[in-house]
């Protein structure tokens, strides 16, 4: 590497990619965790609660895929 | 932008799709169209990256090692998780397209042979920082010499 290029995988770009990297792993564990909340059948706005976002948030970013995954949703729409 | 691309070209942005779902992504990313291009046989970009080392198989290694180092730098054990495929249409991300804005004004610039597999592994190979040079990086691949290595021969 020339000196008057970035390091890569310097501590400062570390810290930048470490943001990235948490935010994706935060991604992953609310479609991991909701979903088994569901499956356990907490209502919407229970982990909408527990997640401290609106129960139309938590809806319009889950219920399409937990549909295709075949949790039931029906009676659920508290 | 896609009517200036080469059927290769295209393939690989499609494709890209196909790699962002599978790996649970919201949106296509850099590493994933470089992924794609790294499974297109036959051309330019995929001879140049396989001379490198860099198959499907071995990029999809160095995107876990950079996310497990990122992971440890912020204290986080990368414990694997369950991968959730996403679905239907994908937005592509800032990374990719930064990427393809790229390679749109390097095909202006040139002969007027429109976007291939070359200009399109030149305009990720060019970013600067963020996962793809890191993983890069890791792979101790010269982006220079990749670069060189695509666009010396002809698609």
């Amino acid at each position: 590497m020339r000196d008057d290029e970035l390091d890569e995988l310097g501590e400062i770009a570390d810290g930048l990619a470490s943001v990235v990297a948490l935010r994706r792993r935060a991604d992953q564990m609310e479609t991991l965790h909701v979903e088994r909340a569901m499956r356990a059948g907490w209502t919407w706005s229970q982990v909408a609660e527990a997640l401290g976002v609106t129960r139309q948030a938590v809806h319009m970013k889950h219920a399409k895929r937990l549909i295709e995954v075949g949790v039931d949703l029906r009676r659920r729409n508290v | 932008m896609f009517d200036r691309m080469t059927a290769d070209a295209r393939w690989v942005v499609g494709r890209g799709q196909d790699v962002a779902r599978a790996a649970g992504a919201t949106h296509i990313e850099s590493e994933h169209l470089l992924i794609a291009l790294s499974e297109r046989d036959g051309t330019p970009a995929q001879r140049a990256l396989a001379g490198a080392g860099l198959t499907p198989k071995r990029l999809a290694e160095l995107i876990a090692e950079e996310h497990a180092r990122s992971l440890r730098f912020a204290g986080v054990e990368p414990s694997v998780l369950p991968t959730t495929p996403t679905r239907g249409s994908l937005r592509f991300a800032t990374s990719s397209k930064s990427t393809l804005t790229r390679a749109v004004a390097s095909s202006q610039k040139g002969a007027g042979k429109g976007i291939d597999t070359a200009r399109l592994l030149r305009a990720i190979v060019e970013q600067e920082t963020g996962t793809v040079p890191r993983l890069l990086a890791l792979a101790g691949v010269d982006r220079a010499e990749l670069i060189a290595a695509a666009e010396g021969t002809k698609e």
